[in-house]
């Protein structure tokens, strides 16, 4: 299993159709363009998903972003196979996930996977400290261990005093956190969340996504999270996928998409995100010199920083990459150009 | 659409022409010979047979035991020592209230003087819900989790549904004779259906993140049931329960057609006496076991969070104790029978008053009486049988089907009524039916209006529900009993019976509609300015509708399942041929009396499903 230079998770070709039949007819009908309900009239399959290739970098966080209806809940149960995929491959760490039989599969998801569930999927019969002891009992641990265990994991979340409520006694916020800590606690190498957070208030939601961010730095873990929220998916993402009708229409970092949408679908999107908190100085970057003894700023910091110092003086502002080497300018013009692109 | 009602209406003058009047008695298809041969195979091999040696005898041999082992272990209790089980089990969820009438409830039977009987009862329904559950969670496991199962036990559990419980007495009568052991299997029998199906739907309806939460942690399938699925389904499990008793108690008076003896036996003896004081006297019993039975059951379960009372395990085992060494005592001074009865003493009025009721209301009791017999009843009989020929029924009552709910419903009725026709139970059918639709319009105009009124009062509900639901587990007899007293022994009784019987399950249904109706539509109204009577009859009553049809269906099922206690008091038709073929025993006429009832049943109800369903407010894709 030691194997650090392939991908944690890598999907080849995934295609899921429901309905009668082994769906290799609504397969080949989708590969020659036939559209979605034409298949569905001809075959009675739906396609939800179709042809999906993508590969998760060890600790590398990969957001699913797309609206209800576009097969991101079927994908991520592709590939954790609680749904059988109809074609394709899945390997972790380079294991064929499909050729496991039951009992592999088992160990799988007892060790090397968990999951968060948008309904948070807790178990309403048994106390919090239960609920995220759940995954060490399947694997036979004896109590004091998961219950010691389980309560380590349920101060990381904030929750210690509410080991022995029951979840429907918690706040739906404070439920994702047992959700969230359930999973955690059998120590996942791979945590797929299914919109964890979409069930929750805004302000809530935003507290949740800090306390992932927060988790995230010091654990390192590879995560694939699903979600309907475009600006989630920005504050989350390293790499974002945007999934529409079954397939992706674009991947790639925050900055590639809000700066380059590849579809007309996915500059909707764009069109209302605040560019200057999401594009780096990079982007905005012109060719030319500024005075040797003026300002300077990083490359990779955010539009947004940049402003108050436009403001403060008309002259441009040196850019250096990582190794302090200067790689041109920005200046009012350039800024002002991109912003403007976004009242379009 | 016009060359359509034209063509339909040649087709039915041709049918009336040509076709014969009533159903001919020729075109038998004599269905009733090989069940009768089968009958008389049985009779012959019961003591040779391997399958009797080796199953059915020993297995009754088995039931008999166990309804002995019970018998004798609540003959030898001293009567105040269920009462504080009964009371100790309700008090510890902390509502004293219906501990101490759930206690009163247990010694009820021993105030009236049926101490005894209900123990002979009790016993009867302790082993028949024990095979229930033993029977009925597994197989709702299997329906539950495998759709093979499913598609071969729904169909039978509908059908058992309908089937009038004397026609499935006789093939047990058959196998297993007569006594209080084949009682107790026909009650199993009777009263499985809803234990497999509440399994069933509480392991459905577990939601499916728990149970994808539990997969995605490796659980195997054996782990996930028994971790998840089925403690979810508990409080369902527990419902089926409740369910099977109250079925099991529904037959109570039926089963003692097969020697079932107890507090059924002394109900039957009420009605051929006509003492409905007694009668009712005896069925309050029936009403407090279930209660009981009811009450304890449900304060077993545990919601999860519910404060209830912790006993030591330690105080629990002296409690038991206690409890032993008071019953020895009770014992030996002898105090096991309830020391006094008041049966008579409450008996006598009621039984006057229902004399006085019958002459002072002679002027308007025997012309409801006759206007119904002569006027609807005798009418629909001549019609059917005399002026109608059966080729112009099967024609428009197959239009009608097609109209309602397509080609298919369409072929069904009209087999349907053909077949019906073919066993030669047309003329009993006849009666039945239009005995079901007097019955039904009754029960239609007073329970809707009620239903609708209650639906907006929620407290009056909160008031008027329990006793509702109470009257939903008295035996149906019962109901028959005053009414056999009002008007003479005839139709008439059974069907006001039936109409008393089938209200409060149509009065809850409309009421739920009317009350499920979505608050925003509500306010939507409102907020146009809508009057109180327009919110009601423009929003609440037709958004309510599909609840309204569902109530009406339900009503002419349960007007269908009092055809039998109909037929018991003199209402002749199917009901009646049903009792004559228990009694007799006759299989081949049970058979065609089962027939005609679940082919009656089952259009009635397609149809009546198949018009709430168009009512019902087309849902988004």
């Amino acid at each position: 299993m030691e194997s650090g230079d392939l991908p944690a998770l890598d999907l080849r070709n995934i295609w899921k159709v429901f309905g009668p039949g082994d769906g290799s007819r609504a397969i080949e009908l989708a590969k020659n363009g036939v559209s979605r309900s034409d298949i569905l009239q001809q075959t009675q399959q739906t396609v939800a998903v179709r042809d999906v290739s993508f590969s998760v970098a060890r600790g590398e966080t990969f957001v699913v972003m797309g609206l209800s209806g576009s097969g991101k809940s079927t994908l991520i149960r592709c590939l954790s196979r609680l749904i059988e995929p109809t074609q394709g491959e899945v390997s972790l760490s380079g294991d064929n996930l499909l050729a496991m039989n039951e009992e592999q599969l088992r160990e799988v998801r007892r060790g090397r996977m968990s999951m968060v569930f948008q309904h948070f999927g807790l178990f309403p019969h048994r106390k919090v400290i239960d609920n995220i002891a759940y995954g060490l009992e399947v694997q036979k641990i004896d109590k004091q261990t998961r219950i010691a265990k389980a309560t380590e994991i349920l101060k990381t979340v904030g929750l210690d005093g509410w080991a022995n409520h029951y979840p429907q006694q918690l706040s739906g916020g404070m439920q994702q956190r047992v959700g969230l800590a359930r999973a955690l606690a059998v120590d996942p190498q791979i945590l797929l969340f299914d919109e964890p957070f979409s069930a929750l208030d805004p302000l809530i939601r935003k507290e949740m996504q800090d306390e992932l961010i927060r988790l995230q730095k010091t654990m390192q873990r590879t995560v694939v999270f699903i979600t309907h929220d475009f600006a989630e998916a920005l504050r989350l993402g390293d790499r974002i996928a945007i999934m529409k009708d079954g397939s992706f229409d674009q991947v790639g970092t925050p900055e590639e998409i809000v700066s380059s949408p590849a579809t007309p679908y996915v500059r909707e999107f764009v069109n209302d995100v605040p560019r200057a908190k999401v594009l780096s100085v990079k982007t905005v970057t012109v060719a030319g010199t500024a005075a040797t003894n003026g300002r300077t700023v990083m490359a990779t910091a955010k539009i947004e920083t940049i402003i108050p110092m436009l403001l403060e003086g008309d002259e441009a502002i040196t850019v250096t990459d990582a190794s302090n080497k200067a790689i041109g300018v920005v200046n009012r013009q350039s800024v002002a150009k991109i912003l403007q692109a976004e009242q379009k | 659409m016009k060359s359509r009602i034209g063509g339909l209406l040649v087709l039915i003058i041709a049918a009336q022409t040509f076709g014969t009047r009533g159903f001919p008695e020729s075109l038998n298809i004599g269905i009733a010979e090989p069940i009768t041969g089968v009958q008389s195979w049985v009779r012959k091999n019961r003591s040779s047979n391997w399958s009797f040696k080796f199953f059915f005898n020993p297995l009754i041999s088995v039931v008999e035991f166990g309804l002995n082992c019970v018998e004798s272990f609540f003959t030898w209790l001293p009567w105040f020592i269920p009462a504080i089980v009964v009371f100790v089990v309700i008090a510890r969820t902390r509502r004293w209230g219906v501990a101490v009438f759930a206690a009163f409830a247990v010694v009820y039977p021993g105030i009236v003087g049926v101490w005894s009987e209900s123990i002979v009862t009790i016993s009867l329904m302790a082993v028949s819900v024990f095979m229930c559950v033993l029977v009925g969670i597994p197989l709702g496991v299997l329906t539950a989790l495998n759709t093979r199962t499913e598609s071969i036990l729904r169909p039978i559990l509908d059908g058992m549904q309908t089937v009038p419980a004397t026609v499935y007495l006789i093939p047990i009568v058959l196998v297993f004779g007569i006594g209080p052991a084949p009682a107790a299997i026909a009650t199993v029998i009777y009263a499985l259906p809803p234990m497999v199906r509440l399994t069933a739907l509480g392991i459905q309806q577990v939601p499916r993140s728990a149970v994808e939460a539990a997969q995605m942690f490796g659980a195997t399938k054996r782990q996930v049931l028994a971790k998840v699925q089925l403690p979810l389904a508990v409080p369902s499990i527990i419902t089926g329960i409740n369910q099977t008793v109250m079925m099991a108690l529904g037959i109570v008076v039926i089963a003692t057609l097969v020697g079932a003896g107890g507090l059924g036996q002394e109900i039957n003896q009420t009605v051929r006496r006509l003492q409905p004081g007694r009668g009712l006297i005896v069925s309050l019993a029936v009403v407090a076991v279930a209660l009981v039975l009811d009450r304890v059951s449900m304060s077993l379960v545990s919601t999860p969070g519910a404060q209830r009372i912790r006993i030591k395990r330690n105080t629990l085992y002296i409690g038991i104790i206690c409890l032993a060494v008071a019953a020895v005592i009770g014992r030996v001074l002898g105090w096991i029978e309830f020391p006094f009865s008041w049966g008579t003493s409450f008996a006598d009025p009621i039984d006057t008053g229902f004399k006085w009721f019958r002459t002072t209301f002679d002027v308007v009791t025997r012309p409801f009486n006759d206007f119904v017999v002569r006027e609807i009843l005798v009418r629909a009989q001549t019609l059917f049988n005399e002026t109608i020929t059966w080729q112009a029924v099967v024609v428009v009552a197959s239009a009608f089907s097609f109209y309602i709910a397509g080609w298919k419903m369409s072929l069904l009725t009209a087999s349907g009524i053909t077949f019906i026709g073919l066993t030669g139970r047309w003329p009993d059918s006849v009666d039945t039916l239009a005995q079901t639709v007097v019955a039904v319009i009754l029960s239609i105009l007073i329970a809707i209006p009620i239903g609708i009124w209650l639906g907006r009062r929620p407290r009056a509900e909160s008031i008027i529900a329990p006793v509702l639901d109470a009257m939903q587990t008295i035996p149906c007899l019962v109901y028959a009993i005053p009414f056999v007293m009002i008007f003479s022994v005839g139709p008439v009784p059974g069907i006001v019976a039936a109409v008393v019987y089938a209200i409060p399950p149509g009065i809850r249904l409309t009421s739920l509609g009317i009350r499920q109706v979505h608050y925003e539509s509500l306010e939507a109204a409102t907020t146009f300015g809508a009057t109180q009577r327009q919110v009601l009859w423009g929003v609440r009553v037709p958004l309510a509708m599909p609840s309204i049809i569902l109530a009406i269906n339900q009503m002419v099922m349960m007007v269908l399942a009092m055809a039998i206690i109909a037929g018991m008091v003199g209402g002749g038709g199917l009901g009646y041929r049903s009792i004559e073929a228990l009694t007799k025993p006759d299989s081949g006429l049970g058979v065609e009396v089962g027939i005609a009832i679940v082919i009656m049943a089952t259009i009635l109800d397609r149809l009546l499903q198949a018009t709430a369903k168009r009512l019902q407010a087309p849902v988004a894709i």
